[in-house]
């Protein structure tokens, strides 16, 4: 008995200094398909350009604008439009990015970025999310540190602890590749300030969505309120901005009005899009979700003009 | 109604019904019934499964406390795995303890009865309560609003409307397994063929043993029970090899089991989405998921009580490299099938009485067997169709003949084995797919699929690429059971070694690993638990 407690003991120390090496190798060495079928995650080349976001709001500061969100905000912000109004404005927005993550970019960046107004893009999936999609790029794109500890604990899933252990790793071996120069891929140009262009001139082909309810989940409300006292403590305006997607999309969420109440009780000046804009779904949009370029133009100059800047 | 939006609507009126919310719909179990699906919860998250953190901190408490606190008295060792396994069970949902305890006494009570009583009379109507109490329970929560329904339709067959009011019944986890247990014990005490137990505590700790309590190995009295009446002592390589095949029922299940389930349940799912050949593959998957789920979790619990000092029975033998299905069905789920001949076909007459007979006695205990597996006629079909494929070898005498270990001294099959071996699972395939249809009607719909001309389409579903992984994944996984066969699981006398040093360990920490980054996000349910 003695003896079989003694090798386990042992097994399981060799296992724990086996078992970085084994994850280094796989994250590193393996073939993209072998790692994409596993729980193991590392993005080096995201479709939001999160990594050159990062790099570009490592170089500026006291900017006017701050937008942050999901994927509505940084396809849906064009700092091009905002820039014909003399507004500067930088788009920290990213694929599927939750409060939870949010929160770690408004603690490493916001102080150096000391915006005036901050639009908080608040598409209402964005509080249903887990957090997992939007950590493994966050892990991916940057430094690793108490914040994003927490942040992943917080979400506890499989998928986020393995790209914070896979990120350390490359960290300290320097084999973490913070810095790109990709502004390009086959359909998505990266424009500075954020903002991400869809090349593509296709439109969106309305389909059948079936009637359904968002189902919050409260770790995101309360992540939610954090970024909220972080950007009060410079003093920055607060607009919530609820970003048009199409009315196919919009109407089969049923309880709308209740997420928007619920937004309301934080007393800060709030927009929904969707009520106001005239966007056509087939021709402004190119999916369900996202604008196309020239809804883009349209909403942006009637979101500067409906909130006076 | 497609499966997807049916589980969202179940799942929503099941949180609105009892506040409890369901996460995963493999967490429901359903029957088609006359009006659509009835549901039956089977159980939610939280539930201590073998491939779950709470059983990971639970096994080395028990295994702690059983051989150095209780060490001393058989007695206490026996009630500690009592107290452990009453523990697992009720993890699930307490109030079935009550039905587990009640089966228990009762047939300890009956068998002490049995003993006692000499009057034939008597004896075969002590029997007789014993299994209408047994079977009685089984079937009322596994079977009442199938019969129910299926009695409804068939008055309505007759043009006569009658009501019935579906109740909304949750199956206890394992009862088939336990009951069926039990049952033998009984059975094997009115055959003089066993002693009744003198304690109820070692009773229970046999009924109840919690490695094989909800999904087997089904074992039989003659086997298990006296191991609890001697003193255990720890050995070293039997503790050793427990480890090993709890590591190997493991990888089956997360690597192999849960992987193929992903493909499985999106092709099975949304079947009439695909072509023939997409589905001959989501059948593919579903074959593998099975056989690595079931075979998996029997190696764990088999494992599990070699920890405890405690041998199980065997459960799989490499059922897929079965040159017949008369093979296949000695290497498939043992412990079921040898209790279904043992304790129905024999008492039936068996093999004596003639051919005739002989084809009567095998149809009913397939059909049986499909039966147990759940209340939905496409296990009634499987069964059937298993039964029809035995009948050649049992006219022609030839159900016995492949008895030995596939290509027994040689690395490959000959051509004729091979080709066995490719008939025998190509039939067995074709039978899963009733298995894991919703109804029959599904289960045709997805035949003609694959019997189009779309079987000859390169198969298109989501995530293909991820899919290529995981099949190779399972042909890996071929691989490692042939080189295996001969053991009783395939990791057993497997050797790593590199320039004659042998890197065992190294192996094993592969295994972990790959368990490790292959696993689900969330600890996935075991199919044989719903039975």
């Amino acid at each position: 008995m003695r003896l079989f407690i003694k090798k386990c003991l042992l097994f399981i120390l060799v296992l724990l200094l086996l078992f970085p090496v084994c994850f280094y190798i796989w994250g590193e060495f393996i073939p993209q398909i072998f790692r994409n079928a596993s729980n193991v995650r590392y993005i080096d080349e995201s479709n939001d350009f999160m990594r050159l976001r990062i790099q570009e709001a490592k170089t500026i500061s006291d900017i006017d604008i701050l937008v942050l969100g999901s994927s509505h905000a940084y396809r849906g912000f064009d700092p091009r439009i905002f820039s014909s109004h003399g507004l500067e404005m930088f788009n920290f927005g990213s694929s599927a990015q939750s409060p939870l993550q949010t929160e770690v970019l408004l603690k490493r960046y916001y102080h150096s970025l000391n915006p005036k107004i901050v639009i908080f893009e608040v598409y209402p999936s964005m509080f249903t999310w887990d957090g997992v999609e939007s950590s493994i790029s966050l892990l991916s794109s940057d430094i690793i540190d108490w914040h994003v500890v927490k942040m992943t604990l917080e979400i506890n899933n499989v998928m986020t602890y393995n790209s914070l252990l896979l990120s350390f790793l490359k960290n300290m071996l320097n084999k973490s590749s913070s810095s790109t120069n990709v502004t390009k891929n086959e359909i998505d140009t990266y424009i500075e300030g954020g903002y991400v262009e869809r090349n593509q001139q296709y439109y969106y082909e309305p389909e059948f969505i079936r009637s359904s309810q968002w189902e919050f989940n409260e770790s995101q409300w309360q992540a939610f309120e954090r970024c909220l006292k972080i950007i009060e403590s410079n003093g920055a305006q607060v607009f919530l901005v609820y970003a048009p997607v199409t009315k196919n999309l919009y109407t089969s969420k049923l309880n709308n009005d209740e997420f928007l109440k619920r937004l309301a009780q934080y007393g800060y000046l709030l927009h929904d899009f969707n009520a106001i804009s005239n966007l056509d779904d087939s021709l402004h949009f190119y999916d369900s979700d996202h604008m196309n370029q020239k809804g883009v133009e349209i909403f942006n100059h009637s979101l500067i003009s409906e909130l006076n800047f | 109604m497609p499966w997807h939006y049916l589980t969202e609507k179940l799942m929503a009126d099941w949180k609105q019904s009892s506040g409890e919310t369901i996460l995963h719909s493999h967490h429901l179990m359903f029957h088609l019934g006359r009006d659509g699906v009835k549901l039956t919860i089977v159980y939610i998250e939280g539930d201590m499964l073998f491939n779950s953190i709470d059983f990971a901190i639970f096994l080395p408490i028990v295994f702690v406390l059983y051989w150095f606190v209780a060490n001393k008295h058989l007695k206490v060792q026996n009630l500690l795995l009592v107290i452990a396994s009453l523990i697992f069970y009720g993890w699930w949902d307490w109030r079935f303890l009550f039905l587990l305890l009640f089966t228990c006494t009762s047939d300890f009570y009956i068998s002490k009865f049995l003993k006692r009583t000499h009057d034939q009379k008597r004896r075969k109507l002590l029997l007789t309560i014993s299994i209408i109490v047994d079977l009685g329970i089984l079937g009322f929560f596994k079977y009442f609003n199938f019969f129910q329904e299926n009695f409804i339709a068939m008055f309505r067959l007759f043009g006569q409307e009658i009501q019935g009011n579906s109740l909304n019944i949750i199956l206890p986890v394992g009862i088939s397994f336990y009951t069926f247990q039990s049952l033998s014990y009984t059975m094997d005490v009115y055959r003089r063929q066993l002693e009744p137990a003198e304690c109820l505590m070692d009773y229970l700790a046999f009924v109840s043993f919690f490695p094989q309590l909800v999904a087997g190995p089904i074992e039989r009295a003659t086997n298990l029970l006296p191991q609890f009446y001697v003193e255990r002592t720890f050995e070293y390589d039997k503790a050793v090899d427990g480890m090993r095949q709890i590591l190997w029922g493991l990888f089956k299940k997360i690597v192999i089991a849960d992987n193929c389930a992903i493909y499985a349940n999106l092709i099975f799912n949304n079947s009439s989405d695909y072509s023939g050949s997409t589905l001959l593959l989501g059948a593919l998957f579903f074959t593998f998921q099975i056989y690595g789920d079931f075979s998996g979790y029997s190696d764990i619990a088999i494992g599990t009580a070699r920890l405890f000092g405690f041998n199980l029975m065997r459960n799989f033998a490499y059922p897929y490299f079965s040159r017949d299905i008369a093979e296949f069905w000695r290497r498939w789920h043992i412990s079921l099938s040898t209790w279904f001949r043992d304790y129905l076909y024999i008492p039936l007459g068996g093999s004596r009485g003639g051919k005739l007979k002989s084809i009567r006695n095998t149809f009913i205990i397939f059909i049986v067997s499909g039966f147990w597996h759940g209340a939905n006629w496409t296990f009634v079909v499987w069964g059937t169709l298993n039964a029809i494929y035995f009948l050649p070898l049992l006219l022609t005498n030839r159900n016995r003949k492949n008895l030995d270990i596939v290509a027994q001294d040689r690395k490959l099959p000959s051509l004729r084995e091979f080709g066995g071996i490719v008939i025998t699972f190509s039939l067995t395939i074709f039978a899963w797919i009733f298995f894991r249809a919703e109804s029959i009607v599904h289960a045709s719909q997805i035949i003609s699929s694959i019997f189009s001309a779309s079987l000859f389409s390169i198969p298109y579903f989501i995530g293909r690429s991820k899919a290529l992984v995981v099949i190779l994944l399972v042909f890996t996984f071929i691989l490692f059971e042939w080189n295996g066969r001969k053991d009783e699981y395939a990791l057993q006398k497997m050797r790593l070694q590199i320039f004659r040093i042998d890197l065992q360990w190294l192996l094993y920490i592969l295994l972990i690993f790959m368990i490790y980054i292959f696993m689900p996000v969330s600890a996935t349910s075991f199919i044989y638990f719903q039975f």
